[in-house]
């Protein structure tokens, strides 16, 4: 091994430890080092300075890496090997849990188990550090720590342990660096914010004068509407805008249908906080996030090109 | 006695966009020679950092204005060159009516200043 493949090897090595660059890149950058290092031969410079000089006009890996890291994913920043393993083993706790928990109670096609199906998906993708998981896991990670937060704070039978993995996850999902988020991603955060408080606001139940019990067609409208954002976010389509949007808007209106219920809630601390709090934000993160996607789309229909990526 | 400046970060990353299209547009190239021909054009007063050329290229292949393709290099490596796309041509039309609006404009206030 010459001494120029020796300096080209460190700083292949040095581009990987910051962030996971396709083989194809690297190639692309050990090109570029090997013919500007040929052209400063040519001009007069020593073959062991030559690579060097190089190296140096090429800048710093670590930042090239990140630049590199940042455009490959249309989400944003890839997350570090060691951030998203911590980040996926965290979350394979609470939902190892919940399937030990449910399952032997509950059959395969009930939407438990769907549920932790979609989970485990999640766990694999942050794991394997696709773009989207990173943001699907925020936005979901951070909705459910506030609700957890609103319920220890409401109630005296939530323990403060409860929360404590879910800030440990926040940690290393969240970005750290401005930028670090691409408007895709946190689109798609914002979506998931959007798709929690509609599973929220599901949950309540509305009681007519004869007598009968319906959901909030608000909320149901926005569960669907934001189901299909977050696929239009996955796929970066303009038709997933459009659904967040309508998502915000069914959500108002559920907020607003929940607040009839204003006399016949038993805890008036959960209905001051919570209701207006996680619905009410919901429908703000969803319009928000529309905004965002609508930017950040990549066409009307999307495209499925570096969905695993 | 004041010193004549290189053009400042934010103008470089701003022009990188509708010079690497330009570029392209004369024919398929590779990184390498893409900044060689900045530094050319613009008699060496464009200096990029070079590192940061390949994130550049990569956005505009994401965005579907140019494309790669492998072929082997003058060294016998395999080298990843690039080429417009029609999206590209388009896309460097709108962004030459862009920086003419500009160029006009500022032409026009350094005349009258």
């Amino acid at each position: 091994m010459t001494e120029e493949d020796e300096a080209i090897a460190a700083y292949r090595a040095q581009l990987l430890t910051e962030a996971e660059l396709a083989r194809a890149d690297l190639d692309e950058i050990e090109d570029h080092l090997r013919a500007l290092a040929a052209e400063l031969r040519t001009s007069g410079m020593p073959a062991s300075s030559a690579i060097a000089e190089a190296a140096r006009r090429l800048g710093d890996p670590k930042q090239v890496a990140r630049e590199h890291a940042r455009v490959r994913s249309a989400f944003g920043a890839k997350l570090s090997r060691a951030r998203a393993w911590s980040a996926a083993a965290l979350l394979m706790v609470p939902l190892a849990a919940f399937a030990y928990e449910v399952l032997p109670f509950v059959g395969p096609f009930s939407h438990e188990a769907v549920e932790i199906a979609f989970g485990a998906a999640l766990v694999l993708a942050l794991g394997l550090r696709i773009g989207w998981a990173r943001p699907l896991a925020l936005g979901g990670i951070a909705f459910f720590t506030v609700l957890s937060a609103i319920a220890i704070a409401t109630s005296s039978n939530t323990s403060l342990a409860w929360i404590l993995p879910f800030l440990g996850l926040l940690a290393f999902l969240a970005p750290w660096r401005r930028g670090e988020l691409a408007p895709a991603g946190l689109a798609l955060a914002l979506q998931v914010w959007a798709f929690g408080a509609a599973i929220f606001a599901l949950g309540f139940m509305i009681s007519t004068e004869d007598g009968h019990t319906y959901i909030s067609s608000g909320a149901q409208l926005a569960f669907v509407t934001a189901l299909i954002a977050l696929a239009g976010g996955v796929v970066r389509a303009r038709w997933g805008a459009i659904a967040s949007l309508v998502s915000g808007f069914a959500l108002a209106a559920s907020l607003f249908e929940i607040l009839q219920l204003r006399f016949r809630m038993h805890d008036a601390g959960v209905f001051v906080i919570a209701i207006p709090a996680l619905v009410g934000s919901g429908a703000l993160a969803a319009a928000i996030g529309a905004l965002l996607a609508w930017r950040s789309a990549r066409s009307s229909l999307g495209t499925l090109r570096g969905i695993l990526s | 006695m004041h010193r004549a400046m290189r053009p400042g970060k934010e103008l470089v990353a701003a022009s990188a966009t509708p010079l690497v299209l330009a570029i392209l547009h004369k024919g398929a190239s590779y990184g390498y020679a893409i900044i060689q021909e900045v530094r050319e054009l613009s008699g060496g007063q464009l200096e990029w950092s070079e590192g940061m050329l390949y994130p550049v290229l990569h956005r505009l292949e994401d965005q579907g204005l140019i494309e790669s393709y492998e072929e082997r290099g003058d060294t016998g490596r395999k080298r990843k060159y690039y080429r417009l796309r029609p999206d590209g041509r388009k896309a460097l039309a709108e962004e030459r009516r862009q920086w003419d609006v500009v160029h006009a404009a500022l032409a026009k206030a350094w005349r009258t200043a």
